[in-house]
């Protein structure tokens, strides 16, 4: 194995290198043509993998309708995509043929053929020259390959939800903070949409809306089941799906034929992460968490340290609204979501906020990824921040399970003299899926 | 029987505690029970287990189909007993199966375990190896870090990149135990030259963490460095910094080489901090175009009104940095940008410059500046004239009414025109009591002047409220042909139902027939409006248009308008319409549209369903269809058990719906 890290420099003139062999004229890729904006920054082109190329991952890295990038990272001048993988190889395969089909046209190149096609993430994260990798891979595994990726030095973009229990997000955080490498959690409500979740909590946090007091969430937090328990029954496998790398750390269950993301999960594991995102952002949240947990009527709520309360339902008296929350403060209130930002009283809305609503800007969540992955400095939504607010998620589908009041210690992350509730904080992976 | 006591799949995943039902997974376990049982018992037991189910797990351990799940169980439990029998297992294992286990014992942090995980350094299976040294790093013992030195010492190429890990991780816990000597000090060995990159990467941001007093010298000479895993490393390290460290790596950055430079920009930007101000306007000001925009992009954040004054300029040229200089106004922060820029305005000759200032302003929402952008609503340049217009809509306020109402007088009618009554509209919006809205368009209209009566009467239409109907009915009472035309124009755009019986005479009434077409459409908007009218009440009203109207086009918007009627008679109302030729589109939009709310929908399932069924039988829009159909399976009409699937026909369908809508 050759362990000499390779400077991205020197990535970029091997990769530059490999792709002229390969292809029948030279490859000149012009200054101008690379960075933002026509801008060239010395990090030159990022070279990346793609995981999961279902909706979600194929929207990313080729553009659709719901991606917050025109024509995907494909599209970008200063990305170069050097593999993509999926447990279904065929899909693997035709993810290949497109981006190869897309560089060729592009750069003039007939015949080119420099992009890899994986099956199991793991051997495509060993790669040296892989700079970053985006996961939109089935959500029980996703944080956990973050975690694989980190610990091979990799930057990571991972889609939601970025864990499915509390340790499993420890984890990945550890090791993003230990190996400096850098995260962005598919949390794009901070960067896109016209900028309305920013303008809100800028307001929230520059005191439009007086002291905060209550947040209606409009999400209820669930958890995560493991598949039922059927060991020694290998159950046959067709070529060409990985069926030991979709099964990833869950416990071992015998092919279905079901390879999709959104599995074995309940109550609400996978869009909420978006909105307690949300949540925790305009708490001023972001490294901490609730320190109650409870149900009133059945719906969640979580109380903050500082006595903001998360209310896991719609405000009293209104519909609930699909995702976004409503922040209430003793001088007034903001809704936000995805199709609206609205305060009563509405002047609220015209307000400049004061000094401490200035959070982190950012209006492209891929962008600011990669800036990041340039600058090394810390995206809008890194791996700390993306855990938090997952962790809300979470912990109130432990309080569902349980039916009680449980009282959480943020900083170490365990519930305080209750261990029925802290053995729901983690699973043990399955082996050959090392946790850490 | 035992068996009949365990319940598979995830509800014991998820069981409560109780001592009878850790009893009883204990006997499953002891059992002859088949694995998914055990499996099941070990997954119960991760929950509920005592000590005392310890001893019936653990020598599952070693069973290769449930040893994970023997793992689920006991690294879950704070016991020592769980501990000790993970250990045994240790050497009762090989391969994956003492890696998993091996991974549960550094879960555990389990500092007994050390000697027994050390002895497993040298196994021939890589998994192995690599599990132990993590196991070793998370115990995180100075034990376990001499342990990991020696095994790293000895270990081919190979396995020093995974021992390496986990000396890594060892350090990383030395340094959070306190320990920072002895954890700089392996990180000093793993970053040297030649180390594996995935260890050596963060062992150098170890070195940096551990640098106590000497950090800022540290910092930058990583930051100087030729090495970029030396920079890079540095560079991930500037956001941890405290204010005065990264001020003092701030002010020396010039130097810098340019990835160093672009990283210190961004920590300074990333801080918020306006004493890197000067630091992002010296960059902004660099001739080297990357180090140019990143100290826009820091400006922006930092340098507030003051900042336009080095933005502006380079925003105006041909180069390319003018996109990013304006994006970086957008952006900019800071009391007193907007009315600096706003000021900046009338300055601006060039069209094109005005027409990217106006959309900045806009993009800040610069509402004070709309008293500026009225002037540029009536340029010679369209596109000023455009993008003015478009900017008032999304600035205005009530207090820019008046001046909006004076202005659209003057203004020809047009898009310039009809985006400054949207705009006035948008403002109103912000007024709760309909009187003062009409209040504050009123400021800025003679109603003296039949002309401007006849302009504005169906603007006030559109507000409402008691002082807007009196001049309606008053309009509605001339005997002047455009006057009377605007009240009904007027009326016809009311705002809730209040109206109603009025606009229903007007149906009947009005002088033309167009007006009587405009008040029956109007009717059936106001009827199923949200509020104020009793559900019942709504429905009526659209009945008695349906009486009413003499086209289709009027039954095919009252039929619409029930789908907003949230009750099962709407659905009966609008699904009688399913077999009209020209109506079954809009009933078929409606029936879908009803069958979306949960809350009426799974409650009149009877109703709901053979609609839905009728729907998937006459609709010809694929949207419709397919809403249609996921409402059905929403309702436990499955696919494979239902004919819904293969679009029965639409006789057979009606003659259900007709049963179902009698019920």
């Amino acid at each position: 194995m050759n362990t000499s890290k390779l400077t991205r420099r020197r990535l970029i003139r091997r990769g530059l290198a490999a792709m002229a062999a390969s292809v029948a004229a030279p490859l000149v890729v012009p200054r101008h043509a690379l960075g933002r904006n026509g801008l060239v920054p010395p990090g030159e082109r990022i070279h990346m993998g793609f995981t999961g190329l279902g909706g979600q991952g194929s929207g990313h890295l080729f553009g659709g309708a719901w991606t917050y990038l025109p024509g995907g990272y494909l599209a970008r001048n200063d990305v170069q995509v050097l593999a993509v993988c999926d447990v279904q190889q065929s899909r693997a395969e035709d993810g290949k043929r497109r981006v190869e089909e897309h560089y060729q046209q592009r750069f003039g190149a007939g015949g080119y053929s420099g992009v890899s096609a994986y099956t199991d993430f793991r051997r495509m994260i060993e790669r040296d020259d892989v700079d970053a990798v985006l996961i939109a891979a089935s959500y029980h595994a996703q944080g956990f390959l973050a975690m694989l990726a980190a610990r091979a030095g990799k930057d990571v973009y991972c889609e939601k939800p970025t864990s499915i229990t509390i340790r499993w997000g420890r984890a990945m955080v550890d090791a993003f903070q230990r190996h400096g490498c850098i995260f962005q959690a598919g949390t794009q409500q901070r960067s896109e949409y016209d900028g309305k979740f920013r303008r809100a909590i800028e307001l929230v946090r520059g005191g439009a809306i007086g002291t905060l007091k209550t947040v209606y969430s409009y999400q209820q937090g669930g958890g995560f089941s493991a598949p039922a328990p059927q060991p020694g029954t290998a159950g046959e496998i067709p070529p060409g799906v990985d069926w030991d790398a979709y099964v990833g750390p869950l416990p071992w269950f015998p092919y279905d034929g079901n390879t999709s993301g959104h599995r074995f999960g309940w109550g609400d594991i996978n869009w909420g992460q978006h909105h307690y995102d949300i949540v925790q952002w305009g708490v001023g949240a972001d490294d901490t968490g609730p320190v109650e947990i409870g149900l009133r009527d059945g719906t969640p709520w979580l109380k903050y340290a500082n006595g903001v309360e998360v209310i896991s339902g719609p405000y009293p008296g209104e519909a609930w609204i699909p995702g976004g929350a409503c922040f209430v403060g003793t001088g007034g209130r903001i809704v936000v979501h995805r199709n609206g930002l609205t305060a009563d009283p509405p002047e609220i809305l015209r307000q400049p906020p004061g000094p401490e609503g200035n959070v982190y800007y950012s209006d492209s969540h891929s962008a600011n990824f990669l800036d990041c992955v340039r600058t090394r400095q810390r995206p809008i939504c890194d791996a700390e921040i993306a855990h938090r607010g997952n962790s809300l998620l979470l912990l109130a589908g432990i309080a569902q399970r349980l039916g009680r009041t449980l009282r959480w210690d943020p900083q170490r992350e365990v519930f305080e003299g209750d261990d029925e509730a802290n053995r729901m904080l983690s699973l043990a992976p399955r082996e050959g899926w090392t946790l850490g | 029987m035992i068996r009949m006591t365990v319940v598979l799949g995830t509800t014991l995943f998820l069981a409560t505690a109780g001592s009878g039902q850790e009893q009883a997974q204990i006997e499953v376990l002891r059992s002859d029970a088949p694995a998914a049982a055990k499996a099941a018992a070990c997954r119960a037991l991760k929950l509920v287990g005592t000590a005392d189910s310890v001893a019936a797990i653990a020598p599952l351990l070693s069973v290769p189909e449930l040893s994970h799940d023997a793992r689920i169980a006991l690294e879950a439990m704070p016991y020592a007993e769980a501990s000790a029998a993970l250990r045994d297992a240790v050497g009762t294992t090989e391969g994956v199966l003492r890696a998993g286990i091996l991974d549960s014992i550094g879960q555990r942090r389990d500092q007994e375990a050390v000697n027994v995980v050390a002895a497993v350094l040298a196994d021939g299976d890589l998994r192995v190896v690599a599990s132990a040294a993590l196991a070793l790093g998370k115990i995180g013992t100075s034990e376990a870090a001499r342990q990991l030195e020696q095994a790293y010492a000895n270990a081919a190429e190979e396995r020093r990149v995974v021992i390496g890990d986990g000396w890594l991780r060892c350090a990383a816990g030395l340094q959070q135990a306190g320990l920072v000597e002895e954890a700089a000090a392996i990180f000093g060995k793993l970053s040297a030259p030649g180390e594996p990159a995935t260890v050596r990467g963060p062992a150098l941001l170890g070195l940096l963490q551990t640098a106590g007093d000497k950090t800022p010298d540290r910092v930058r000479r990583f930051l100087a460095a030729d090495d970029p895993m030396i920079s890079a490393a540095a560079a991930a390290f500037l956001p941890y910094l405290p204010p005065t460290t990264l001020r003092s790596v701030v002010a020396d950055s010039e130097q810098l080489p340019v990835a160093s430079r672009l990283a210190v920009l961004a920590a300074a930007r990333l801080s918020g901090d306006s004493a890197f101000a000067p630091a992002a306007i010296a960059a902004a000001r660099s001739e080297d175009p990357v180090v140019a925009q990143a100290g826009m992009e820091a400006v922006a954040m930092l340098a507030g009104a003051p900042g336009l004054d080095v933005l502006l300029p380079i925003a105006t040229t041909e180069s390319p940095l003018a996109e990013p200089a304006w994006r970086a106004i957008e952006a900019l922060r800071g009391a007193g940008v907007d009315a600096k820029l706003a000021a900046a305005l009338p300055g601006r000759q060039d069209p094109g410059h005005q027409v990217r200032l106006i959309r900045a302003l806009a993009a800040r929402n610069a509402s004070g500046s709309v008293p500026v952008l009225l002037d540029y609503v009536g340029s010679d340049h369209g596109e000023v004239r455009a993008a003015s217009a478009d900017a008032i809509v999304r600035l205005a306020m009530p207090a820019h009414v008046p001046a909006i109402v004076t202005l659209m007088l003057q203004t020809p009618r047009g898009a310039e025109r009809d985006a400054l009554e949207k705009a006035a509209m948008l403002a109103l919006d912000d007024i709760a009591d309909a009187d003062r809205r009409t209040a504050a368009v009123l400021a800025g209209v003679d109603l003296q002047s039949d002309a401007q009566r006849v302009e504005f009467l169906p603007l006030l239409g559109r507000i409402g409220g008691d002082r807007a109907l009196a001049l309606v009915q008053a309009a509605l009472g001339s005997s002047n042909a455009q006057i009377y035309e605007a009240g009904v124009r007027a009326i016809a755009n009311w705002p809730d139902a209040g109206v109603v019986e009025r606009l229903a005479d007007l149906a009947q009434n009005a002088r033309e027939n167009h007006q009587r077409i405009w008040a029956l459409r109007a009717m059936i908007r106001v009827s199923a409006l949200p509020g104020t009218l009793p559900d019942d009440r709504k429905l009526a009203l659209l009945r008695r248009a349906m009486e009413m109207a003499a086209r289709d086009d009027e039954r095919s918007l009252a039929i619409q308008r029930a789908g907003a009627i949230r009750t099962v008679e709407s659905l009966r109302f609008a699904a009688a319409y399913l077999d009209h030729a020209g109506l079954a589109p809009d009933a078929c939009r409606a029936v879908v549209e009803l069958a979306h709310h949960k809350e009426l929908r799974d409650p009149n399932r009877d109703a709901f369903v053979p609609a839905l069924r009728k729907v998937i039988a006459v609709s010809s829009d694929a949207g419709v269809v397919d809403r249609a159909k996921r409402y059905l399976q929403e309702l436990g009409e499955h696919k494979q058990s239902s004919q819904w699937g293969k679009r029965v026909s639409p006789r057979l369908a009606s003659a259900r719906l007709k049963e179902a809508l009698l019920q």
